[in-house]
Parts: structure tokens; sequence; C-alpha cells
């Protein structure tokens, strides 16, 4: 049996997203009951259907039984595997396959985090491996800015280019109204952010924000049951290179090679099919690298690809149309926001940035520092 | 050398001969060197391997400037090197002139002790070199 086996067999029925912004006040938890009831509500399921639960916060260690205990439910089914910003794409296979096994039939996956409100306080993420930390980088904006510096050397890539994923992740959110900044950008003033580590300026960097996501998960035979029109889920894979950023096999070429290599086989697609493209952008450069890495452009081009407005609202390649994790939302961990813009997309959901005719929806989390790699596609019941 | 329980782990082993002088890696049995200190050869596993010390010779893979206020010590320079044994790792850089460090510059590696502190490993930019 190989992967592809799992292609369609679920699909997802259910998404919300709570509490994005600043909620002071507001635990972790509730707030992601609050996203929880709202996804299962926007499903038509209720609670006690839940028998599969993945859930994920920035200070539970034992997430999966905070969250189930919180909810009132006992699982046939947990996972809070961690792997940074995109656990809830490995979590979104493994509950594929939990289904698929007949482990249990109605998975739900949750986040919430109050990451702004509390201070920034995420230590758990954070974690500064033990080597990396005598040299005092600035965990984890030092990372990325090594391999940003490794990019525009072995490439060329430029300043201007980075900032131009900021101008357009900035003028997506100016026209989302979930955004927590709504207010486009320009070249200039993103230049001439100050430096943090260089080459990343301060705007170069996601936001930290409050926030909470959910999404329900159901087998593919089970999804006309419900109202809402359901996203397929065609492919997913992840890959995992490092956990420090010196021990990174090549700077410039992510494990996202490798994980949409098996997501696009998986689901039986190339590149140039997708319609919706939604990738981490805990920095400028990630949505550079994972172009590159999953295929839109050649490597060494993607500085040129986000030129011009390419990628931004009106351009030919629509990127990040929430505002992605430098406009829209980053609490932490923004893996489950990426794809629940991805499945908003395919539902036809997003308003004034909704991408005309969308059928094929790619969503790319990022986790660690460019350490682990996780690529969702999902699809309308077109594609099935 | 086998794996044993007694005395310390390789990560100590590593630090006593830093604070001793000697910046040593490790060399598994397939002749590749690897760095930072583990107890199985990566990716290939077995314990064969052993401690040499290294050539102090380096260059510069990535690298990033850190601005800092001048009272707190000013900018510092974090980097990602190459050793010339093939092993790359994070360390900060000592700059010997006012010329700044670029990717591909050679820099050699130098201890630095400290009276109540374990030894730390950087690397030395310019023209001691």
């Amino acid at each position: 049996m190989s992967a592809e086996y799992l292609r369609g067999k679920t699909a997802v029925v259910g998404v919300a997203q709570a509490g994005i912004g600043h909620c002071a006040g507001w635990q972790p938890l509730e707030l992601m009951g609050v996203a929880v009831q709202r996804a299962l509500d926007d499903a038509g399921i209720g609670l006690d259907e839940v028998d599969g639960l993945c859930a994920t916060t920035g200070s539970h260690y034992f997430a999966s039984l905070s969250a189930a205990e919180y909810l009132g439910i006992q699982p046939s089914f947990s996972s809070c595997d961690m792997n940074g910003g995109s656990s809830f794409m490995s979590q979104l296979l493994q509950g594929v396959m939990a289904i698929e096994a007949g482990l249990c039939k109605t998975v739900v996956i949750a986040y919430g985090s109050n990451a702004r409100s509390n201070g920034g306080n995420h230590a758990g993420l954070i974690e500064t491996p033990e080597w990396e930390q005598l040299y005092r980088p600035r965990i984890p904006v030092t990372g990325y800015a090594l391999a940003a510096a490794r990019h525009m050397h072995e490439y060329g890539t430029r300043r201007e280019q980075l900032a131009e994923v900021v101008v357009a992740a900035r003028a997506w959110g100016a026209m989302n109204p979930e955004a927590f900044v709504q207010e486009a950008i320009d070249l200039e003033t993103v230049l001439g952010a100050k430096i943090i580590s260089d080459p990343l300026s301060v705007m170069d960097c996601c936001l930290v924000t409050d926030g909470a996501a959910a999404m329900v998960l159901v087998a593919k035979d089970r999804a006309k049951e419900y109202g809402k029109k359901a996203a397929y889920v065609l492919g997913a894979s992840s890959a995992t290179t490092h956990r420090q950023i010196d021990q990174m096999p090549d700077l410039t070429t992510t494990a996202a090679v490798q994980s949409g290599e098996r997501a696009y086989q998986m689901a039986g697609v190339q590149a140039r099919d997708i319609d919706v493209i939604q990738l981490y952008d805990a920095f400028s450069i990630n949505v550079i690298l994972f172009l590159e890495d999953l295929g839109f452009c050649p490597k060494g081009e993607g500085g040129a690809f986000v030129s011009g407005g390419r990628i931004a609202p009106g351009g030919e390649r629509p990127v990040n149309t929430n505002g992605g994790g430098i406009s829209c939302v980053h609490p932490g961990m923004y893996g489950l926001f990426c794809m629940i813009e991805a499945i908003r997309q395919l539902r036809g959901d997003c308003g004034d940035r909704q991408i005309p005719s969308a059928e094929l929806a790619l969503a790319h989390g990022n986790g660690g520092t460019l350490s682990s790699q996780a690529t969702t596609i999902f699809g309308t019941e077109a594609c099935l | 050398m086998g794996q044993s329980i007694n005395g310390h782990g390789p990560w100590a082993e590593y630090q006593q001969r830093l604070n001793a002088g000697q910046f040593c890696i490790q060399q598994g049995g397939n002749g590749h060197y690897f760095f930072y200190p583990r107890v199985n050869t990566p990716a290939i596993g077995g314990d064969d391997w052993q401690w040499v010390e290294a050539s102090g010779q380096a260059s510069i893979y990535s690298l990033s400037r850190i601005p800092q206020r001048p009272e707190r010590g000013g900018d510092y320079y974090v980097a990602i090197v190459q050793l010339a044994e093939g092993p790359r790792l994070m360390s900060q850089l000592r700059l010997s002139s006012e010329v700044p460090p670029v990717i591909g510059d050679s820099v050699r590696a130098h201890i630095e002790h400290s009276e109540d502190a374990d030894a730390l490993l950087v690397f030395q930019h310019g023209e001691a070199v």
C-alpha cells in the first residue's frame, strides 16, 4: 500500500478562528474552547461526536490531556505531536490516518495561545538548543537571518525582495477583516525598519498575537452530511532536517522539497495546478525559500518571483491571502491558521480577497528554525 | 571507543578538553568528522568514533550582525562556520580589524578561557588568521 491510498479519504467540514489580536484576560484553553465550539457549529457537529483530538498550545506540555479535560471529552485517538508551527499539518495527516484506520470518526485539531497578552511568554517555543545559546543569537530571528544571508550570498537575493514579501502580506492583511494589522505599507518603510539580526529587520518578522483556531475532520463518506462545502485532504507529508540551524544540511534548501514532493505525489498534482498558496511566513525569507522548494519557481529565483507585486493582491500568483503571520496572526504557531485560509478559499468564504474559481489549495507549515516542513494539499469535490 | 555509562558523556568530554586548551571533534568509523559531540555517529550509527584535535581552520558559511548598544558591548557577529574538516557549527566572531567579515572569509578557532565558567570556542577573523 502506498501513501496515495489516503488521497481524498477525509475532508475538513468545519473551521474557525477566535481571539486574533490581543485578548487580555483570556487563557489559552479558553481561546481554544471558543474556536472549537465555532468550528463544530460551522460543521454542524456536536461536541459529543468528537472522538479524536489533536491539541496544541504554547504553554501546556500535555496539551491533548489538558484540552480533552477542558472540553470534557475522552477521545479514542489523540495527539499533541510537537514540531513547532508545522505541528498542525503533521496532526492533520495523523488524523487522516486515524480515521482511515477506524480509530475514530471525528477529529478536532485545535490550538490556543495568549502569547501577546501574556507578554510574549511562549517559552516552550523558543527553547534554545544547548550549543547555540552560548553565542547569543536572537532566537528565533537569527536562525532565519543566517538562512537569508546565505541565500543572498548564493543567489544575489536582495533586501528589497525580502521587503516585497512584507509589502504583499500587509496589502493582503488590509483586505482581511480578521487580520491583526490591517494597514498596507510601502517598500521604503519596510527597508527603513530597525535591524534585529542582519539582514532581517523587525518588519521581516511575523507578529506576536493571541489567537486560537480549530478544524473538524471526518471521513469522505460523511462529508456531505454537513452543511458547509467540504475541503478534501488530497495530500500531506512532513519532513525534518535538523533542530538547530547550524545543523541544517543546506541553509538555502529546506525539507519542503521532500514534504512537497511527497504531498504532490499523494495528491496527484503539481505546483502549476495549485490555485491557492498559503506558506508559513514566520519571516520574509520563508516565503522565498518555500516558493522555490515547493516548485513554484526554480531555486534561487524566489526573490525575483516575489517582486513587482506578483504575490500581492492583483498579482498573478496570490500568496498568503489572509495576510499571513506577518500581517494577520501569529500566536507562536501559525500552521492551523495557514490551513484554514486555504480551506476558506476553497469554500469561497474570503470576500474581497477571494481567489476566483479556487479548486486546489496548498498550505505549507514550518517549524523550529526551518527544521520541520509539512505540506498539505486540499481540494474541492471537483478534485476527487 | 565503546559506549560506556561510566565517567561522563561526550559533551562533558568535549568541554573538559576545551577547558584544557584543546578543540576536539569526533571522527566516525567511516572517516567523516562530526560536531557537536554525540554518542552515536550521525546518520550511520555505531560508536567506533574517536576524538581528534581539530585543525582550527574554518570559513564563514553564514553570518548575522546583531545590533547592540555600545554600553552593552556593541554589535556582535553570530556566524555559522564551516570547519576545514567539514562540520558546521554556530559561533561568535572576534574581529582583529575594522574590516567587516563576509561570508567565505577564513577564520580560525580560538578558545576563550575564564575564571568562573567553562572555556568558550569562538572564531577569530582578520589579521590574526
